[in-house]
């Protein structure tokens, strides 16, 4: 029974580093990638806090990443979901979950991943609605086409230039 | 096993003609050349360049620890060939902890370019003593392999033994 227990724990283990080797969040030369699984976010708790904290420090990057490759997202253990919140929010501080600071999690959430598909949370879009005068407007139309560029693109080339 | 020995092996081969190139060209335009680099690596992938390092099953994130002295073209060149393997340079290398008679052992070698890198019972002691919980169950599986010779060392800066035997981490 503890022979068969052992087995299950390894197996399970090699899942869900196998997971984060394939995303390219993880080195580990003795197990191979598995890209094409689902793994419950429960089953990588449990194989960081008895055998890999590591997979802890990345499982918010992967979970903001690769959602639809998690199982029991409802089930998120509050201290988990209060970390994907303040990445999404970009905040600099949060809870540490299993040893491993807030810091590390949002530090490989804002990476950009080897193969370059995935959109780094920092540079994801969001909806901002503004009330504008129409003179502003046309400005903005103006400035905009002026560079070639959108009104967003403006907007944030303005706001963002040093 | 020896696919990610490989891959750190052929970083250090892509860092060198880097150099190389790079000096050739500065000779070109009379310019001074580049002294050589010296790069010593710590952290987890230390143990991944080790044969009894990578014994103990490490899995490790994309950056790298390491001490880097050179000039600041080498240390660039150093930088972006990294990012191009998908690997991040950790700037706050310097400040990690290491025992006063911490090892650094032989990786690869030429005119342009030596490496070196933390021996694992050095490596397992810096981890048990600044980030025990972090390393609880690489250090477990360290003394296993190790026995008393890590032990002691963890010991002699002040290490508790006795957590690494513990059970799971709590959330």
């Amino acid at each position: 029974m503890k022979k068969k227990q052992s087995q299950f724990n390894q197996q399970r283990e090699e899942r869900i580093i196998g997971f984060f080797v394939a995303k390219g969040l993880l080195i580990a030369p003795h197990i191979s990638p598995k890209s094409s699984i689902k793994i419950a976010i429960s089953d990588v708790i449990e194989v960081g806090l008895t055998k890999e904290p590591r997979v802890l420090e990345v499982l918010p990057a992967a979970l903001l990443h690769f959602p639809r490759s998690f199982l029991g997202h409802h089930e998120m253990p509050p201290k988990l979901k209060q970390v994907l919140d303040n990445i999404r929010a970009g905040k600099l501080t949060g809870p540490t979950i299993g040893g491993i600071r807030y810091e590390a999690m949002l530090r490989w959430a804002n990476e950009p991943l080897p193969d370059k598909r995935t959109t780094l949370e920092k540079d994801r879009k969001v909806m901002k609605a503004f009330r504008l005068k129409r003179s502003a407007i046309q400005k903005l139309k103006e400035g905009a086409a002026a560079l070639c560029m959108n009104e967003s693109e403006y907007i944030e080339s303005l706001l963002l230039r040093d | 096993m020896s696919s990610t020995k490989d891959f750190i092996t052929n970083l250090f081969v892509e860092i060198d003609a880097e150099l190389d190139r790079a000096t050739n060209e500065r000779r070109e335009e009379d310019l001074p050349g580049i002294r050589p680099l010296h790069i010593r690596v710590l952290g987890q992938l230390c143990l991944l360049m080790d044969e009894r390092g990578l014994a103990l099953n490490p899995a490790a994130t994309r950056d790298m620890d390491a001490l880097v002295v050179g000039d600041a073209p080498a240390v660039a060149i150093f930088r972006a060939v990294l990012r191009r393997r998908g690997l991040i340079y950790d700037e706050l290398s310097s400040e990690i902890w290491l025992p006063d008679d911490a090892l650094f052992l032989p990786s690869y070698s030429s005119k342009n370019l030596q490496v070196t890198y933390l021996d694992p019972i050095s490596a397992l002691t810096s981890k048990a003593i600044k980030a025990p919980e972090k390393n609880r169950f690489l250090v477990r599986r360290g003394i296993e392999l190790f026995g008393e010779s890590l032990e002691r060392s963890i010991a002699r800066y002040g290490g508790n033994i006795s957590y690494f035997r513990g059970g799971r981490l709590s959330l």
